[in-house]
This record gives structure tokens, sequence and C-alpha cells, in this order.
């Protein structure tokens, strides 16, 4: 009886296990309760808290497992390591974004660049603080406020840091209308705020159809390194804006997403048990979620910055709380503006105009991810 | 600065548990008529100290070397590679040569110093008895590979570098994306404004127009008979 006790998890858990069973609990609450991201931070909480369980023997190799790997650690090992969920994701995302507002105007890309400059001032920031230069680079692409291409990177230059930096990326995700809005406040005029933008034209057919075969080839010739992400995610815009497959457009958008979601970040939530955290040791966990907020903050007030210094030579000026949506988070990034606009006036409607820096976010995080995979990888 | 691991390593205490068991397993599998040495050596029985290392670092290799047959190996050559031995690799580091008993294992430890060519991610070739010195049961199990990261180190220039390089390249992609897109609205929209769009609804209109007005003649002819028959006095 002693004995059976004695070969059961309580008799196995420590402080760090019992801590990594609460941040589970705690995404998955947020998730429930708060509706934070909860189609990500739900399968993240349930991966953290399942893969801590002592020994169940979930996240181990074949050779640990004498033979047999843990169900956990094949869907991280195939899936993640391997980068295919991330990978598929991008074909859900693309068949989910309508370009349409980028495309009526094109300029507003370079918003969706500037707010990519937040990202290298983390990655120096990463690299002063005595991180390699690959988990720098992971560290600073939470910035781009994009999961899979934030797992994408990381799985590829710091595989021990993955958990931390997807678990850092949703969260802040999730927190967007919360680290937006001060900083646009803080670097805009109550006049600016007040901005209304011109009317959008009607973007032709032939444009939206044109446009994921132009960005491909644009993209990945000039940084290949891009082509993984770039290629899947033009691929699922152009099912979507083709016309010809509805069925496929359909389902990339809906079954495809819904499911790779839930089997990426429960396999991320995996990879994140106490062994990991205690290599990496509590306060470079800590500096990890630091540079990832601050990440995303220097992104939005670059971004606020550049469309303000667009307004110098534009006849028709842009409202710049359009600058903060370039960080990718789509469409929470938009949204945090158009709520921002309305705050100051009720009928000012921004919304199809913040989803153009937002949806170019999504391609200029990809071709960072690309460049740093270049350089590093 | 601790520096963490970018793959998985096999523990020795694991790969010794393998060692062990594969071994158990050739007890009862050989045929003991073949009395033969047969050499394993795979993936799973190679690791590395550490899986990212610096350049000039010094990179070190553990091996288990398995006989999993029933005769002794004597002086078997085991090297590291930078590439497929079979395919022009060339050794890292001086090979070793060692003895291993039937059914029994042995552990190598090799070392070599982490070079600027050895750059990113490379996949080091360990195989043993390259030559085929020895006969063995089965000749197709010497070899396995392992993967190393080698990285420069962080000094600033280089990390300007990067950071130049990817503001430049991000914008530069960008920036003929938005000219290539505003190029073709512009000629998309002069050469056929919203063509589609306007004829479909103008067909739609002409043809809701028509047949309105042929169901309107249909029924004023229609009308115009019932007052002439009415008149009639049909």
């Amino acid at each position: 009886m002693v004995n059976d006790i004695f070969n059961t998890g309580l008799t196995q858990l420590d402080l760090l296990t019992v801590i990594m069973f609460v941040i589970g609990l705690v995404l998955i609450v947020l998730a429930i309760i708060k509706k934070w991201e909860p189609y990500e931070l739900l399968p993240l909480g349930v991966g953290i808290v399942l893969t801590n369980f002592p020994l169940t023997a979930m996240f181990v190799d074949a050779v640990e497992g004498f033979g047999q790997p843990g169900i956990l650690f094949v869907l991280y090992n195939y899936g993640i390591l391997w980068t295919l969920l991330p990978v598929l994701i991008f074909i859900g995302l693309g068949a989910m974004v309508d370009f349409g507002p980028l495309l009526a105007d094109p300029k507003l890309i370079v918003l969706g660049f500037a707010a990519q400059v937040g990202i290298f001032f983390a990655f120096v920031g990463s690299i002063l603080l005595g991180f390699t230069t690959g988990q720098a680079a992971s560290i600073a692409i939470i910035g781009g406020a994009d999961g899979p291409t934030t797992i994408f990177l990381t799985s590829r230059l710091a595989p021990e840091i993955l958990g931390v930096c997807a678990v850092a990326a949703y969260t802040y995700i999730g927190m967007i209308p919360f680290i937006n809005p001060p900083v646009s406040k803080l670097l805009t005029s109550k006049k600016e705020r007040l901005i209304r933008m011109k009317p959008n034209r009607t973007v032709h057919r032939y444009e939206r159809i044109l446009f994921p075969i132009i960005t491909s080839f644009v993209v990945i010739l000039l940084i290949p390194q891009a082509g993984t992400i770039v290629g899947c995610f033009m691929f699922g815009n152009l099912i979507r804006e083709s016309g010809v497959v509805p069925r496929l457009s359909k389902a990339a958008q809906n079954e495809l997403t819904n499911l790779v979601t839930m089997f990426l970040c429960f396999a991320v939530g995996a990879s994140l048990n106490s062994g990991v955290i205690m290599d990496l040791g509590p306060i470079r966990v800590l500096g990890v979620f630091a540079l990832g907020i601050f990440s995303v903050g220097a992104g939005a007030a670059v971004g606020v910055l550049i469309a303000k210094f667009m307004n110098l030579f534009l006849k028709n000026k842009i409202n710049p709380l359009i600058g903060a949506a370039g960080v990718s988070a789509v469409p929470a990034a938009a949204r945090t503006a158009q709520a921002m606009a309305m705050e100051e006036d009720p009928n000012n409607h921004i919304l199809m105009y913040a989803m153009a820096p937002n949806v170019a976010g999504v391609i200029g995080s990809a071709a960072v991810a690309g460049v740093f995979l270049g350089m590093l990888f | 600065m601790t520096r963490s691991l970018s793959f998985p390593r096999i523990g020795t205490t694991a790969m010794l548990f393998l060692a062990t068991a594969l071994l158990s397993m050739s007890i009862f599998t050989v045929d003991p008529s073949d009395a033969l040495p047969d050499l394993q050596l795979s993936t799973s029985q190679i690791s590395l100290e550490e899986g990212s290392v610096y350049i000039d670092e010094m990179v070190v290799i553990n091996v288990t070397l398995i006989n999993i047959g029933s005769d002794d190996l004597f002086n078997v050559s085991v090297g590291v590679y930078d590439d497929d031995p079979g395919d022009g690799g060339k050794l890292l580091c001086p090979e070793k040569r060692v003895d291993v008993g039937h059914y029994n294992f042995t552990l190598v430890n090799f070392t070599f110093k982490a070079k600027e060519e050895h750059r990113k991610v490379r996949t080091i070739w360990v195989a043993a008895d390259v030559e085929n010195e020895v006969n063995e049961l089965n000749e197709n199990n010497n070899i396995g590979t392992a993967q190393l990261r080698v990285m420069l180190r962080e000094t600033m220039m280089f990390v300007l570098t990067v950071v130049g390089r990817g503001l430049l390249l991000t914008f530069s992609s960008l920036s003929l994306l938005a000219l290539i897109l505003y190029a073709v609205g512009y000629l998309l929209n002069r050469f056929f404004p919203e063509k589609e769009k306007e004829e479909e609804d103008e067909e739609v209109l002409v043809e809701a127009s028509t047949s309105d007005a042929s169901n309107e003649q249909e029924e004023i002819a229609a009308a115009s008979a019932a007052v002439a028959a009415y008149k009639r006095g049909v």
C-alpha cells in the first residue's frame, strides 16, 4: 500500500511542476473567462498541464521511452520541429485574409514594414541582455504579433525557448487592445486621431487574383528563406480569391485552420515542461516576456511615427492610429485602431484602412523571419 | 552567458541502456553458428555534448559502438566526417581504432574545433569500418549522423549587419511590392475599369427591362383582345 503511494505522481510533484500547472491553468482561465485568443490559449494551457504530470512519459523520445515515444513528443517532433503545423496554418490564414483594403491603397504597405522595425530593436536588446543570436531573433519576432511565424522561426533557431516564445506571442496578441492604445495616444495628438480618411476605391477582381502571385514572386525572389511562409500564405489567398474552389476555401478557413491551430498550440504547450524552464532559468523566461512586450510596443510605436512622417508629404492625410495596426495580429490590431478612432469621433470608421497595414504586417513579419533564417540558421 | 542546446541530446545513460537492450535482443536472435562480428552504429548511438557551438569552440561527439555479432572485433576504424564518407566527406578529426567484444559495446569520444567553414547547421557523419576491412554479418549498419549548429560570436558588427540587412531587405521587398501593386491597379482600372461589374449590372438591367417590357406588351395585347371581344359581344 505504501509502495503504491510512492509509485504515484503525487510523490514526484515539486514546486516548479506546481508552478507550471498554475501557468497552464491561468491560460485556460484566460481563454474561457476572458476569451483571450481562446482557440490558441486553451489547447496551449491543456498542453502545458498534461506534459507536466509526473511519470506519464508523454513527452519522451524513443530512446528515453525505451523504443516507444510519448504521444506529445510525436506531435511536437513532427508537427513543430519539422515545422509542418505552422506552415499549414499559413494556408488557412491566407484563405482568411482579405487584401482588398491593401490593394485599394498600396502605400499603406509601408506601415506594415514600419511595425517590423520594432523587431530589430528587440533583437539588439536581446543580444545586449545575453541571449544568443538565434534566441534573440526568436524573442524579437514576437513583436510581429504573429503566432505561427514566431513558432516557425523559433523551432528553427532556438527550439529550447519555443514554448516560452509561443506563450508570450499568443498572450501579447490577446493583449493588443491593452498594449496599442497607450502607445498610440502617447505619440498622437487629438487632432491627428480625428483625421478622416478618403473612401477607398473599388478593387478589381483581377487585382485580387494577381496579388498573391505577384507577392510570392517579389518576396520569395528577394528573401528566399521566407519562401515557405509566404508561399503557403499566398497559396491560401489564391484559393480564396480565385473563386473557383469555394469548398477548398471554406475548408482552409475553417476546418484546416481550426484543427491545425489546436494541434499546433497543444504541441507547443506540451514542450513547456518544468525541465525546460529549469534549463532556461526563471530570470531568462521573464526576460523573454519582457522583451516580447517591448517588441510589440516598439512595433506599434514605429508604425504610428512612420504614419505621421508620411503625412508630411501626403495631400490626403492618413490617420496615424492605423500605423499601430502594422503589428500583424489580424484583426485585433485593426479593431483596436478603430476603437480608438471612435473614442474621439464616433462617426470616424477607420477599420477598413487599418486592415491594410494589418495584413501587410503579416507579409512583413514573414519577410523578417526569412531574413533571420537566412542569416542565422 | 549560458547557452542552451538547439538539438535534443541523447543522454549517455539512455544510450547505454539502448546498447544493453540491443545486445540482449541480439543474443536471442543471432544464430551462434554464424561466428561473425556485426558492428552496429546508428544515429541514436551518436550524441553531441553541445548541439550548438561557436566558431573556434571544441565539439565533443560521444559514440556508442555495439557488436551484436558472435565474434570479437579488433582494430576497427571509426571516423567523424563533414559529409557522407561515401560521397567525398572529409575527416573532421583523426580516425580511431577500437576493439569491441562480441555481444558487447564500447564508448568512443571525438573532439574537433568548429571552424568558419562549418558555420550554420551541419550534418556530422560518424562511420565505422569505412574501408570495409572487417567481415561482418551486416555491412550496412555502420553509419549514423548528428546535427551540429556552428554559430558566429555575437559581435556588435555581426548584429548590426543582421539588423541593417534585415531592414533593407524587408523595406525593399515591401516597397517594390507596393510599386508593382500600384502599377497593376492602375493598368487594370485604366483598361478594364470595373467593366465586368458595370457590364453585368447593365446586362441585368437590360434583361429586366426587356422582360418587363415584353410582359407589359403581352398584358396590353391580352387586355386589348379582351376589350375587343367584349365589344363584339362574345
